[in-house]
């Protein structure tokens, strides 16, 4: 009998392996176009160096950045899938593994203990779990990794309800440049909007998995992603915040339903270094790992 | 020092070109980027 236990834990330290050293196709296309397209030498060079530093990791399967972030898995376990809380503890055992083996750096400190050097914290939360319960008989993972400077300009606020669509839209703005210089642009942005004030965090992370200029389904949504896009753009960020070159990627938005009373906004702003990689693990141990 | 926390002291050949962001002379490309980044903000939240 396959010990579907140690699959999870090999997959997920593979997963952050991946993610570390590897930049999903798009977002490498992405920033190789953009290298491109800058006219600027300033912006230019910033991206040049930017895309030789990603060839260099892909090739020596060596972390793209010193800070290789806080560990998050996004999880969806089926309702047949032969494990379920042991889940966790393989999670918790390949993140311990990959900071070992790929190494990532050890980002998990303790307030009072300090760094815990295995990028598991003492209390329990980090790893971050999202977890999701389906139907069928597979395990889906996504390993996200993020980095501190970029989660440092992450904003919340409760908009005045009145204020619409439009608050909405000034927030992000605002939150964007707010972040301006400091997180390594070019960014990605992740909006989530309702729920409650710690809902649209999450929301908001999890809008950042989506692939790259692929719009929400509903077409008023993507219409509005299109549009922040555009107007983040005029901003003028641009590469590493030196003003040439793209500023904003991509925005990405999710929608839960709020309270009356309530419009939660959360803003979760991505560097270049936009990394995630997931698969799919099955009844019997198979594994099939998620195009990149 | 064994981990990737920390700071490293190199001994580097052909170093650069590279961009110096601050300079000795007062100079703040950071700076620069940050007014033009506000000023553009509001623009953008009139017209929004
Ligand atoms: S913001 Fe991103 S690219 Fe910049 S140091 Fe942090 S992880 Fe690395």
């Amino acid at each position: 009998m396959m010990d579907i236990a140690q699959v999870v834990e090999d997959t997920a330290a593979k997963l952050l392996e991946i993610s570390a050293t590897k930049l999903p196709s798009k977002v490498k296309e992405a920033l190789i176009q953009d290298e491109k397209d800058t006219e600027g030498s300033l912006g230019k060079s910033q991206l040049k160096a930017i895309n030789e530093n990603v060839n260099l990791a892909e090739t020596f399967t060596k972390p793209m950045c010193q800070d290789t972030g806080l560990v998050s898995f996004f999880v969806k376990v089926g309702d047949k899938f032969p494990i379920k809380s042991e889940v966790k503890t393989a999670l918790i055992k390949a993140t311990e593994k990959a900071t070992e083996k790929v190494p990532l750096r050890p980002n998990a400190v303790d307030m009072f203990e300090g760094n815990t050097k295995n990028n598991v914290g003492l209390r329990g939360y980090v790893p971050w779990f999202y977890f999701d319960l389906v139907e069928g008989d597979k395990c889906e993972i996504i390993a996200m990794p993020k980095g501190g400077g970029s989660s440092n300009v992450g904003k919340m606020k409760m908009v005045p309800p009145g204020k619409g669509i439009k608050g909405v839209k000034e927030f992000v703005v605002e939150a964007v440049a707010a972040a301006g210089p400091l997180a390594c642009p070019p960014y990605t942005v992740g909006v989530g909007v309702g729920g409650g004030e710690d809902m649209c965090m999450n929301l908001a992370k999890k809008a950042l998995l989506r692939p790259l200029y692929q719009y929400h389904e509903d077409e008023n949504i993507a219409s509005i992603e299109k549009e922040l896009k555009d107007i983040l753009n005029k901003l003028e960020i641009g590469a590493m915040g030196l003003g040439e070159g793209t500023s904003v990627f991509d925005v990405h938005m999710e929608f839960a339903a709020r309270h009356p009373a309530s419009l939660p906004v959360g803003v979760v702003i991505s560097c270049w270094a936009l990394r995630h990689a997931g698969a799919t693990i099955d009844r019997e141990g198979n594994v099939e790992f998620h195009l990149h | 020092m064994n981990s990737a926390e920390c700071l490293w002291v190199y001994e580097v050949e052909e170093f650069g070109p590279l961009t110096v962001t601050i300079d000795s002379h007062g100079g703040n490309l950071t700076a620069e980027s940050i007014k033009n980044i506000e000023a553009n903000k509001q623009k953008i939240l009139q017209e929004l």
